[in-house]
């Protein structure tokens, strides 16, 4: 008894030293740490430097030094974000932070509204979106928009989906069609809930029913980046769950950019989450370390709710 | 959170509840006042219509008396074997009074006779004529003829002169009256469906008088007036509301068309007069020109309303539709304008039956002419219902008073169908 | 908005005010377990068995505090969903009982021994040798507790610095006690159990040292457990 009492108390001294080494999982925190220990620097200027890690290696769409306006109003300032490939990016922030504005400036959403002013270069896989020779429809067939709330045609759930395809000319014969439908239907998840009554009107379907076929609708051009803007505010906690689960799926094949206000959400769909304040990118990082410990003051006290 | 709970004399309960009573009887007078005005509204409308409706009805119907005629060829003043033309101009006129004359043979006096003669319209030579050319193996024999009654006769058939009434007030005279009586005793009076009415043009003869020239004009017309009208307003409201830039120019283009909305009509007849007639040399009292005067009349409402019906269209679909990259126009035409539809089509038909009811204009561009044939096209000369019942109303004679009402009565007719219509097609376009 | 920022409260004032129950339940609970350490130890050196018995008993309330600390959070945890730092309390206050808890559980085994070496006539030459190390065990475990009623990071590295002091007061100890079973080799049941008690004293130590880690995780984020003290201070010094 004595000697095995007295070999745990000289191993106990060796094994704290040794677990720091051994341990792949312990190597990888310490890069993290370092970087927020690089982060933590910065939070003491009051300055606005995004904080965090804004640029990706493999980004599909690159925003540099934006800047917005509304007449002489500045919605956003001088953001600078990459969305990286496959990944979800949720975007957080208090009401008027500028995030869906920032959101639409992604696919020229923004040109609808004639005192909107966009300054900043945008890039999809390289390629100038605001360029003079970067047409919006073909742009917006490339990056895919569901809005907050559900707004499907008034027409048929058939019609809602083969609509995109239909003015694009993506199939060619009703068979082609009818596959395109089916298969967007299914990739979000409804086709087996409408299969019966695809001649009935979208609008007749439930809330989220109608989310899920816009995002249906949304996936049958094909697009590369999908753009939800609060896609579950007006859904209940069980469709919420539904669109949340889709989005995960959905990640295999798309880039999805998400804004909400529902932080619980950002943290459950997202890899990536973009903290904006008053028209400012203020941090951005991997959804566990923002969530876990955020860098800059301003994160912190929204994600844990000391915000009026 | 503070003194919430700090007792008072009354709880807001019993606040609420003293207040209640007054609250609730409020309530139910404002009610009331909506009701009486309802209730007055339709009062004045049953009023109206009653009116209308009593005075027009008979219209609808014509009295016919029979005369025994003798169509011997030479009172009729024909050889042997008449041609056609000859059976056309054939004195029938003659062969009626004679009739008349037998049936009456204590009748002297050119007065009397005048008197007389005036028992059947004017028409009632045309009437004999008619069934002589259907078939002319009626010369050479007597036989029995519903004539055509004259207005006068007829408004006492169908007891609109109030017995005892001074003679003089009257056009029907006591000698008449006698006559009719004695004929009505003999049972050879009828009262027959008016089907002159609705396909003989304008007559001096209120009894020869019809609305078919102002129902082809008035159709000739509305047809004009929405497909100008229609495909402009709906272009410049579809322009306007989605495409226009945001400036001074819109803004001003904006307000005229609201202005224009509320320019008298007379003006536009004016400018129709001036310009489609004068300048351009349209035909006079052509729907064509009538059209384009209404469609520049409507056409503002049509804007306004169709611009608000675009604008009711909520945002949410239209970016729905950019965003799977629908181009604007393809967002226009495949989802705003079948959202819209059915409000544009009430602006559009609200702005046709006013076009429809409109007289004033049409009276500057000559649409007021005495018209008896009937028009064949939108160049032809003619005249629309609401000029027709302006010139029937202005007539003095009896006759014409009855014709004006049921010429209202068509009227309306015509705009509920318009309005049914409109119902009709707002249901389906709601349904899709 | 600006002023929001800085005054560190919640929007939720009830949120605030669970958090400050739960922190002070810790505190009290750490309080407790304080007291037992420094009992469990005045038993040992005076021999004073009816204060053994006492600490020896007295881990029910440390126990109780345990579960009722630990049902705090969780109804936090779910009803909160707490992030950020707020998360990072209630997990570390998870983990801080777990360790006071045990602890206590220390202290009463030292308790139980001192109530067995109580009536030994030759305690003396003994039974004194670990007062010193259970001193600086003692006061490393109100460090600890400072640290965390303070949430200062620079006392809890000072805390954990203390340990190896104490780990080499412990090895000394052990040959120390080695000695005295060669001497008198009848006493050494008792000083095993002196030895037992040592062991639990060096324990006590090591659970300060997780206490204070844990603070340094509540405020800066940083999971410290298993790094060397050079590594932490590295970390928290840059």
């Amino acid at each position: 008894m004595l000697v095995t009492e007295a070999d745990y108390l000289l191993a106990a001294g060796e094994k704290k030293m040794k677990s720091s080494e051994s341990k792949g999982a312990a190597a990888t925190r310490e890069v993290g740490n370092k970087r927020s220990l690089d982060i933590r620097e910065h939070v003491e200027q009051d300055d606005y430097r995004t904080i965090g890690s804004p640029f990706v290696d493999d980004a599909k769409m690159t925003a540099r030094n934006v800047n917005v306006f509304y007449d002489e109003k500045q919605a956003i300032t001088n953001v600078s974000l990459d969305i990286g490939r496959n990944e979800v990016i949720a975007m957080i922030g208090p009401s008027g932070c500028g995030k869906s504005t920032f959101l639409r400036t992604l696919n020229r959403m923004n040109d609808i509204i004639p005192s909107c002013r966009v300054q900043g270069e945008f890039a999809l896989d390289g390629e100038d979106i605001y360029g003079e020779e970067q047409d919006t429809v073909l742009l917006r067939a490339r990056v895919g928009m569901v809005f907050q709330k559900p707004n499907p045609f008034p027409k048929s759930i058939y019609e809602n989906v083969a609509y995109g395809p239909r003015i694009h000319g993506l199939a060619h014969n009703k068979s082609e069609m009818d596959e395109i439908v089916e298969d967007s239907l299914r990739r979000a998840s409804l086709f087996e809930e409408v299969k019966e009554q695809l001649d009935k009107p979208g609008t007749g379907l439930s809330g989220g029913q109608q989310q899920r076929l816009c995002i249906a609708r949304a996936i049958a051009v094909s697009p590369e980046v999908i753009l939800m803007d609060e896609p579950c505010s007006a859904l209940d906690p069980i469709a919420t769950a539904r669109i949340e689960e889709l989005i995960d799926e959905l990640k295999e094949n798309y880039t999805i950019a998400i804004v909400t206000h529902s932080m619980q959400q950002a943290a459950r769909v997202s890899q990536r989450t973009a903290y904006f304040h008053m028209g400012k990118l203020i941090e951005v990082g991997d959804t566990k370390q923002i969530f876990t410990m955020p860098a800059h003051q301003l994160t912190e006290n929204y994600i844990t709710g000391r915000f009026g | 959170m503070n003194n919430m709970s700090k007792p008072r004399s009354a709880t807001p309960t019993d606040a609420i509840r003293a207040s209640l009573k007054k609250r609730y009887a409020r309530e139910r007078r404002f009610q009331w006042y909506g009701r009486l005005a309802v209730l007055t509204g339709f009062v004045f409308l049953f009023i109206l219509l009653a009116d209308i409706v009593s005075k027009g009805t008979p219209a609808f119907t014509q009295h016919y008396i029979k005369v025994s005629v003798d169509l011997d060829p030479a009172t009729l003043g024909l050889p042997a074997e008449p041609s056609r033309e000859q059976l056309y101009s054939a004195d029938y006129l003659g062969a009626i009074k004679a009739g008349l004359r037998a049936m009456f043979p204590d009748v002297s006096g050119r007065k009397e006779k005048q008197q007389l003669y005036r028992l059947l319209s004017m028409g009632a030579e045309y009437n004999l004529r008619d069934k002589v050319l259907d078939d002319p193996r009626l010369i050479g024999h007597s036989s029995e003829f519903w004539l055509r009654a004259h207005a006068e006769a007829g408004s006492y058939l169908k007891g609109q002169i109030p017995a005892g009434s001074p003679e003089a007030d009257r056009k029907v005279k006591d000698l008449q009256i006698a006559w009719l009586d004695q004929l009505r005793a003999e049972g050879r009076t009828e009262s027959r469906f008016n089907t002159t009415f609705f396909t003989q043009g304008d007559s001096r003869e209120p009894e020869m008088a019809g609305i078919r020239v102002a129902l082809y004009g008035s159709f000739f017309t509305l047809v004009v007036t929405f497909l100008i009208a229609f495909p402009i307003g709906v272009s410049a409201a579809v322009y306007l509301e989605e495409f226009a830039p945001r400036n001074r120019l819109t803004d001003l283009i904006e307000i005229n068309i609201n202005n224009l909305a509320a320019v008298p009509s007379i003006v536009f007849g004016l400018l129709g007069l001036a310009v489609f007639i004068n300048f351009f040399e349209l035909p006079r009292s052509a729907p064509l020109v009538g059209g384009i005067v209404l469609s520049l009349m409507t056409l503002p409402t049509i804007i306004i309303t169709s611009r608000a019906a675009i604008q009711a269209v909520s945002p949410s679909i239209r970016q729905a539709a950019l965003g799977v990259g629908a181009s604007k126009l393809q967002t226009v035409v495949h989802h705003v304008l079948p959202v819209a539809m059915p409000g544009i089509l009430t602006g559009s038909i609200i702005g046709m039956a006013q076009a429809l009811g409109e007289s004033a204009p049409l009276l500057m561009i000559g649409m007021v002419a005495f018209i008896m044939e009937v028009p064949g096209g939108v160049t032809d000369p003619a005249t629309v219902l609401p000029v027709q019942i302006f010139l029937w109303a202005d007539s003095p004679e009896r006759g014409f008073t009855e014709k004006t009402s049921a010429a209202i009565m068509v009227l309306m007719g015509f705009l509920i169908l318009m309005n049914a219509f409109a119902i009709f097609l707002r249901r389906r376009f709601e349904r899709k | 908005m600006d002023k929001s920022q800085h005054t560190d409260q919640h929007t939720s004032q009830r949120f605030d005010a669970e958090l400050e129950a739960l922190r002070s339940s810790v505190l009290t609970m750490g309080g407790l377990v304080e007291r037992q350490c420094r009992q469990a130890l005045e038993a040992l050196s005076k021999g004073d068995g009816e204060l053994a018995g006492i600490v020896a008993r007295s881990d029910r309330e440390v126990n109780s505090l345990e579960l009722q600390i630990s049902a705090q959070c969780t109804d936090i945890l779910a009803l909160r969903q707490p992030a950020a730092r707020d998360l990072r309390t209630v997990i570390a206050i998870i983990r801080l009982v777990a360790n006071l808890e045990r602890i206590g559980d220390e202290a009463a085994k030292i308790g139980r021994k001192a109530l067995k070496l109580a009536d030994d006539a030759g305690r003396n030459s003994y039974c004194s040798e670990p007062q010193h190390m259970g001193e600086g065990v003692c006061s490393m475990l109100r460090g600890a507790l400072d640290a965390f009623a303070r949430l200062d990071v620079d006392a809890a590295i000072e805390v954990i610095a203390r340990d190896k002091e104490i780990d080499r007061e412990f090895k000394s100890l052990n040959r120390l006690l080695m000695t005295h079973m060669m001497e008198q080799p009848q006493r050494v049941k008792n000083l095993l159990r002196i030895n037992s008690c040592a062991r639990a004293l060096e324990r006590v130590g090591d659970h300060a040292v997780n206490l204070c880690e844990e603070v340094i995780y509540l405020v800066e984020g940083n999971d410290v457990r298993h790094l060397s003290l050079d590594e932490v201070r590295r970390r928290h010094g840059s």
